[in-house]
Formats: C-alpha cells, structure tokens, sequence
C-alpha cells in the first residue's frame, strides 16, 4: 500500500538567530489542506521543505512515504511533486507554451508528442490556450499567476504545494483559481499556503494555523471559527478593552474579545477566530480541534 | 509512481530533450541572428567581388567570409551565455530545484546546445564551400582545413559561454571576452602564438589538421568546465582529461613545427 500523506515531525528551521519552524508536526492526506498564518509565520519555510528546496534543521520529513534527505527518494517526490512558489520566476521572452514546455522536460517528459499534450492540458485546465503563444512578458500578472499554476500541474502531481498563490490577483482571478483547484481531478494531496482567510474556507477541508513557527490549530475551517465562540460582540460604541474591533457597515461596532457593556454575542467567523489566535493579544489561545 | 504520461526516468533521454529545446531557442535567439547577419555580410561581400571582379580567388579574398564567421562564433558565444544565464536573471533556479532532472542534466542540455550553432555554421559554411568550388575554384586541402576549423571554433566558443555563465556569472563578461578575443588575434605576434590563434592560417594540411584537434580539445575543456559544477563530475572530468591531452598535444606538435629559432615565442 502506497503511502500518500505527507509528515512532519519535530521539523526545526533557523535563519541565523531567527526561528522560522519551532518542532513542528504535521500529518496532511489527500484533499486540500489551508495554511494560514501571518507573514513570518513559517508558511513557506515549510512548503520549502515540502517542495524538497531546503532541508530542515531538525525533526524528520516524509513525503509520500519517501525521505526528501535521501538522493534517491529526493528525485522520487519530485517526480510526484508540484510546486508554485510564491514569487514565481518566468523565462520572459519565451511563450507560455515554451515556458511550461520547457519545464515539463525538466519534469522528465522527454517525449516531445506526449509533453505538447500534456502541456496545451494544463494551458487548458488554467485557461491559458487562448494566449499560449503570447510571450510571458505580454501577459497579465493574473495570467502569469496562472501560468505558474499550469506548470505546478504537469504530470498530475500527487503532492501539490502552493504557496500564495492568490496574491495579487483580482476578485474574479481568485475565484477562477479556487474553480481550477477545486475540480482537480486526481485527488492530489494540496497544501495550500495563504493568509486569505476566504480561500480557506471556500476550499479547504482542513486548516492548519502557523504562528511564530509554530502550529497553534490544525482542524476544520468550521472549527477554527468555533474557537472564537463567546469572544465576538457587537455594540453601538468601540470599547478599548476590546482586543480587535472596527466599525462596521451599518455603524456599529464589531468586537473581538471580551465584552464590552451593553453588546450583543456575534456569530464567529474564521477571520475572527483567526485574529484572535494570532492577532498579537494577551490572551491567544492554542486550541487543537 | 507517477501517474503522468510520458515519464522517461533517464537523464540522458532529458538532456538530449534539453539540448533540442535550447537549441531550438538559441537558433532563433538575438545573438544568432546578429551571427547570421555577420557571416552572410563577409560572404556576400566575397561573392560580391567574385562577381564584379575577374581575379577573385578563394585564397586572397575569402578572408571576408573568415571574418564573417569569426564574429559568428563570437556572437554564438555571447547567445550560450546569455541562455546559461537565464535562471540567474529570471529567477527561476528555486522553481527548477523541485524538479527531478537537476543541475546536471540542465547544464549537460545547455552544453548539448552548443551542437545546434555549430550544425548552422557547418551548413552555412558548406554552402558557401559549394558555391565556391562551383562557380570560382575548388578550394585546396588547406582551405578545406581552414574551413572545418571555423566550424569547429563555433562549438569552443558555444561551450565557452556556457563555462563564462558557470564561473562567471555576470552577462558583461562574454562581451568583453568576445572583444578580448578579437583584439588578441593579432598578425603581429610572434610565429609561435599564432599556433594558439583561434583560426591560424598554418600553411599545410598536416598543422591545420593539429590545429583542429587543439581546437576540439579546448571545446572539450570548456565543457568540463560548464559541468564541474553541475556536480556532474564523471564527464566533466573525462572532458578537462581528454581536452587537456588534446590541446598539449597539439600545441607541442604545432609549436615544434612552427618555431626554428628560441625566439619564436617572445
């Protein structure tokens, strides 16, 4: 029986006097695993690892049943292995086509029929046919978000790691992206690096918080939102001992922590939850659903 | 395993995909086609004065076309380094460390690639030796010589920006080694350098012969060199290994040839 989950344990990470991963363990399986977290937190450290880009310091990864310290099971993952990084590069004077062309050979598609096909498919799947034979500098910064995210999918990788792969893009590109995430077909096992608490809930079964390098909630998006549960109110006036609150559309106030006089308890959401967790207050909680 | 399609689990099959896909680029690439542009001006003019003039020959006035083709494989040198340079400047090295084939198999492509401006400067020169010996005079063995060392020297200076690019990571350093290059060639110097001149004019088959071989060794340094650091060490060092006894070689049989007195080389 083939392994198909991808885990951390005691995984440490240090640039110079700067903790990125602090004995992080994590087991994620197939579906779509949400990575959230500040900036700073860790996220692409980890997804670094992941991607088999850099070895941690401590603790010991397995993916896909395979060691990513072992040359042989390195080259293995990578050949089941997808990876968008967060500030993808592109070769800008080739075209799209040439570009994901270019790195399915590196993916070992040697056989020129086979990768035409497989790449016009992923072009297909992120909706770039129409300007495959742009160059990459001609296209939109969506486009190449896009064009990142065709050349993560050649092969249909069984392990597919994206790291913010919504930055930048506009309200319209995200929701083509969560389409083409969501209708993958090979039921690949996704790690999805954000702080777009919104991509989370609409497409991840599971969530997992980092903070300080350090997992602080691993669970459903649905229970990440129940931690904030008695800690969001709503009032007519802002109140200073509250750990996080705005004025709202209609005028009043949404409070996150403890109550202020006179409000009303407010139906959690995951952004509240997750201010809560990381926000910076005094009284962060370490909950694991 | 993977479940793509297509999925060939050997390096070399990648590399020589590689070294299609880069090949293919580079012949379509800025530097070649200012390289075009060059050998066809020095051809056009031989054949140019072929035309208009009645004492035209090969010997005397293909210097042109000599001209034309040195500055092909100057500009085939600065376009491999401006293609090894290309993760460098777009800043995709990260991308390209996730995937399977590694920085072996994408330097051996990038080297492999060189083959393709040389197969261009070989079909170019060839026609040019054909219309040549159809419409003037059949060149001479030493012309002949002189011509398949042309070729030759466009695969050292391929490889050689591919080795600047590994060493040298800078896109201002082949311009100014191509600049070296053309300066250095100097009719002045004395009779014992003009052996290590990228195309000397050495007067018979037997040392144009030496002289190829000399430059092919220094194609296979270059290429051991790109490699070295591509961890690819078993051919980086057969090339540096036969290279070297290639280029010693030579120079020794051509220097001893060519020198009759101890003032040969200063």
């Amino acid at each position: 029986m083939q392994d198909t989950t991808i885990q951390f344990t005691g995984v440490d990470k240090r640039y110079g006097q700067v903790r990125a991963l602090d004995s992080v363990g994590l087991e994620v399986g197939r579906g779509i695993t949400g990575l959230l977290g500040p900036n700073g937190a860790g996220k692409t450290t980890l997804i670094r690892i992941a991607a088999t880009v850099l070895a941690p310091e401590g603790g010991r990864v397995s993916l896909l049943g395979l060691d990513p310290a072992q040359a042989g099971g390195r080259i293995e993952i990578r050949r089941r292995l997808g990876y968008m990084p967060q500030e993808p590069g592109f070769y800008r004077n080739f075209t799209a086509f040439e570009f994901v062309d270019y790195v399915a050979i590196l993916k070992e598609m040697a056989d020129r029929r086979e990768r035409s096909e497989e790449v016009r498919r992923v072009l297909g799947v992120v909706d770039l046919t129409d300007v495959a034979h742009k160059k990459v500098k001609a296209l939109s910064g969506g486009m190449r978000r896009r064009l990142a995210l065709a050349q993560a999918l050649i092969g249909r990788p069984e392990l597919l790691l994206l790291d913010e792969p919504t930055a930048g893009l506009d309200p319209e590109q995200r929701l083509r992206f969560r389409e083409t995430v969501s209708q993958l077909t090979n039921d690949p096992i996704v790690l999805l690096s954000t702080h777009q608490t919104e991509d989370v809930v609409a497409l991840c079964e599971r969530v997992v918080v980092l903070s300080a390098g350090a997992v602080r909630f691993d669970g459903a998006p649905k229970a990440l939102a129940e931690t904030a549960s008695g800690r969001v109110w709503i009032g007519v006036d802002q109140d200073s001992r509250a750990a996080l609150s705005w004025r709202m559309g209609d005028g009043r106030f949404r409070h996150i922590g403890d109550p202020p006089p006179g409000a009303a308890p407010a139906e959690p959401t995951i952004d509240d939850a997750y201010l809560l967790m990381v926000g910076g207050t005094s009284d962060i909680r370490q909950v694991t659903a | 395993m993977s479940s793509g399609p297509g999925y060939a689990y050997s390096s070399r099959r990648v590399m020589r995909a590689l070294a299609n896909f880069n090949g293919r680029k580079l012949l379509v690439s800025w530097g070649l086609m200012t390289a075009y542009g060059m050998a066809l001006l020095g051809t056009g003019i031989f054949l140019a004065a072929a035309m208009t003039q009645d004492d035209v020959s090969f010997g005397d006035d293909g210097w042109t076309v000599a001209v034309g083709f040195y500055m092909f494989a100057i500009f085939t040198m600065v376009a491999t380094n401006y293609a090894a340079l290309r993760d460098r400047r777009e800043g995709t090295s990260e991308q390209h460390e996730s995937l399977p084939a590694d920085s072996r198999v994408r330097s051996g492509g990038l080297v492999l690639a060189t083959a393709w401006p040389f197969i261009a400067a070989t079909v170019l020169l060839g026609v040019v030796t054909a219309v040549t010996a159809v419409w003037l005079v059949v060149p001479s063995g030493v012309q002949l010589m002189a011509v398949i060392q042309t070729m030759v020297f466009v695969a050292t200076l391929g490889t050689l920006g591919v080795a600047l690019a590994t060493w040298v990571p800078n896109p201002f350093v082949a311009p100014v080694v191509a600049f070296a290059l053309f300066i250095v060639q100097t009719p002045e110097a004395p009779a014992g350098w003009h052996v290590v001149f990228p195309l000397a004019h050495l007067g018979s088959v037997y040392l144009a012969g030496w002289h190829t071989i000399y430059l092919l060794g220094l194609t296979l340094i270059f290429a051991g060199i790109a490699l070295v650091r591509s961890g690819a060490r078993r051919w980086a060092v057969a090339g540096l290994l036969v290279g070297s006894v290639a280029v010693g070689v030579s120079l020794a049989v051509m220097t001893t040839q060519v020198c009759s007195g101890s003032t040969c080389l200063f």
